[in-house]
């Protein structure tokens, strides 16, 4: 049983007085696939070396299990890494980069043998183990390097972005093996990345990082539908939630249309001050009939999904939103239409932090409240 | 009428390309071509090499014959080419030895400002050798070791080492991180990351450094005429002791001038095999 825990864990590097990493607490339980996720320069890397320890705390504690590693060396640790441009020895062959860690922990020759056929043989890597690196395709590389973690039996599996240099179509078949080799192993697994898809898919739960701050850790259908902040809901969703300054209009106004919104909002709205911030996601804008008049930008068809860009006047600005929806569709770009949302918004407040969540549609100012 | 031009352009820088190259062949034979002037002439009789310079002679290896016979009292190349061999392998050894440690601890975990104490060990490079002949011919005297390999082989080592470790610098610098750091998570110690990872990585660049070093101790003339007159002479020395004040010696001075370029051509010539080796090939990506 291991379970990993940040404990206000701080890095500062040498030169800055920002922390890459700022009191991150996080509690990981055994067994778990956490996802850190976040924009470059976020920390997400820095929260893993520093639990790898190969990144000093300048303040915090880490504990792997029951034990405070943070000031155990890596080697000590009973972990194993998989980086993002695999570091596999290039001198060594396949069988003996897997080796390699068994090999300096002691273990005789007779296990290590067995051992690192055993990985190679759930891999696919059996032809190849006397290959060296520089002979492998990339996909076979990425392979090797988990195999030379997973070979460890470590109690925590440590992953730097390592689908990040296979092609697209690579990257999601392996994604999926990594899913499958990690559930069936059972090990608590730390992943890092910066593809919020990647994120989605994989983690069992999934810890966005922004500027070294954790800003929400959840499952990640809680994330989509239940951002805490305004940076986690225009991060998560691809395409990205529509986010609209609304300003302190009582009912927000968008363009020349207003929000309908359901009692208990409004009296919410009604106590607090100051502006806001409307969210939507595509899929809850609809394009044809409604209050809001529009001019399509473009209409993307991906197929099995229509993206259609539009445009809005909205307090004397053009505002770019982005409605998904199922084909057929028949607008073009230069249409006139008209928008509606159906489904949940999300309302922000001046913190940035989510103040509701209410279904609510647009109706033309004056119009009687249906709700 | 574009394709025209197009194939016009293609031939006419293939016509350049080609001058090019005779350019650069031309260049090359006119520097090579005392080396080559002194191998010719090192199978002449001295007659021959003293007359008009001509390929129509009787090669003869007497020239060789002569140099290496050990005359009793003088320097025989024997004797200095054991004290260039000893002086050469053990100066180098040591600065390699002492480089790749403080290269490691340069390249990869950077000491409080790195930056000064690299520039300090090239400001050694700095003085003139001239300027710093009497304090060490001094020191030598006091410390008698004048005349003596260890002399040699200290000043050698001392000369060599700040090149040294600027050299392997650069090429420890060069090791992904991440596999110093694979290697750390994998559990080796500083050692087995030097011996395992880094030293095999970094074989071709140490290849090299030992190659400037081992030619720079070779090659050493000033300091070994200087401190070493009489004994623990190196080759170079012996190469000027045939330069007679009787008769001719020029057939001879380029026999003995060819003995003292093979060892040097041969180390070389091996280290340049393992230089061509990739660097990182397959470590990354």
């Amino acid at each position: 049983m291991t379970t990993v825990s940040y404990l206000e864990a701080t890095r500062t590097y040498e030169g800055t007085d920002v922390p890459a990493v700022d009191s991150l607490s996080l509690d990981i339980p055994d067994g778990e696939l956490l996802v850190l996720v976040g924009p470059s320069g976020s920390g997400k890397s820095t929260a893993l070396r520093m639990l790898a320890g190969l990144e000093p705390l300048d303040a915090g504690a880490i504990h792997i299990g029951e034990r405070d590693v943070s000031d155990v060396r890596p080697r000590d640790r009973d972990i194993a890494m998989v980086f993002q441009n695999y570091a596999l020895y290039p001198q060594l062959s396949v069988a003996e980069n897997m080796g390699f860690a068994l090999k300096q922990h002691g273990v005789p020759k007779e296990e290590r043998v067995t051992r690192v056929r055993e990985t190679a043989r759930i891999l696919d890597l059996e032809p190849y183990l006397d290959r060296k690196p520089r002979h492998l395709s990339g996909g076979q590389r990425q392979r090797v390097a988990m195999g030379r973690a997973i070979v460890r039996q470590p109690a925590v599996y440590l992953m730097d972005e390592p689908l990040s240099n296979l092609d697209a179509k690579l990257r999601v078949q392996t994604r999926t093996e990594v899913v499958e080799l990690q559930a069936r192993l059972g090990v608590t697994t730390v992943y890092v990345t910066h593809d919020q898809v990647e994120a989605m898919t994989m983690g069992h739960r999934v810890a966005v990082l922004k500027d070294g701050i954790l800003q929400q850790c959840d499952a990640p259908s809680t994330l989509y539908h239940q951002p805490d902040n305004v940076f986690v809901a225009g991060f998560i969703g691809s395409p990205a939630m529509n986010l609209v300054d609304v300003g302190d209009d009582r009912p927000p106004r968008l363009g020349e249309a207003e929000l309908a919104l359901d009692a208990a909002t409004e009296g919410k709205l009604a106590n607090g001050t100051g502006s806001l911030k409307l969210g939507f996601r595509p899929e809850a804008l609809q394009v044809g009939d409604g209050p809001l008049r529009a001019r399509i930008r473009t209409v993307e068809d991906l197929g099995s999904e229509m993206f259609v860009h539009v445009a809005v006047e909205h307090r004397g600005e053009e505002v770019p939103l982005i409605s998904k929806t199922a084909p057929p569709f028949a607008g073009a770009a230069g249409d006139h239409v008209g928008l509606q949302i159906t489904g949940t918004t999300h309302l922000f407040g001046d913190d940035g932090l989510r103040v509701a969540s209410p279904k609510a549609t647009l109706r033309s100012p004056g119009a009687v409240s249906h709700s | 009428m574009s394709a025209e031009s197009t194939t016009a352009t293609v031939g006419e820088r293939r016509w350049i390309n080609g001058a090019l190259g005779g350019l650069a062949w031309l260049t090359a034979l006119i520097f090579f071509f005392p080396v080559l002037w002194m191998v010719i002439n090192s199978f002449k009789s001295e007659h021959d090499a003293n007359t008009a310079p001509t390929l129509n002679f009787d090669p003869t290896l007497d020239r060789y014959r002569e140099v290496t016979e050990s005359a009793g009292g003088l320097l025989s190349f024997g004797e200095a080419f054991a004290n260039s061999m000893v002086i050469v392998i053990v100066s180098t050894l040591i600065v390699l030895a002492l480089a790749i440690p403080a290269a490691y601890a340069l390249a990869v975990k950077p000491v409080h400002k790195w930056r000064d104490i690299l520039f300090f060990f090239i400001s050694t490079k700095f003085l003139p050798v001239v300027a710093s002949i009497l304090p060490i011919w001094i020191l030598a005297r006091n410390f008698q070791l004048l005349n003596t390999r260890l002399v040699l082989i200290i000043l050698y080592t001392a000369i060599n080492l700040p090149l040294a470790v600027w050299m392997l610098r650069s090429f420890f610098a060069e090791i992904p991180r991440e596999l110093i750091e694979a290697a750390e998570i994998d559990g080796a110690s500083l050692r087995g990351q030097l011996t395992s990872i880094i030293l095999p990585m970094a074989a071709p660049g140490i290849a090299a450094t030992a190659l400037l070093c081992v030619i720079f101790a070779w090659n050493e003339f000033f300091y070994a005429v200087q401190l070493n007159p009489v004994e623990g002479s190196t080759v170079p020395i012996w190469v000027t002791t045939n330069v007679s004040t009787r008769g001719d010696f020029l057939a001879k001075l380029s026999a003995a001038s060819v003995l003292a370029c093979i060892p040097v051509v041969l180390a070389g010539w091996i280290a340049q095999k393992r230089m061509i080796r990739g660097l990182a090939m397959g470590a990354i990506k």
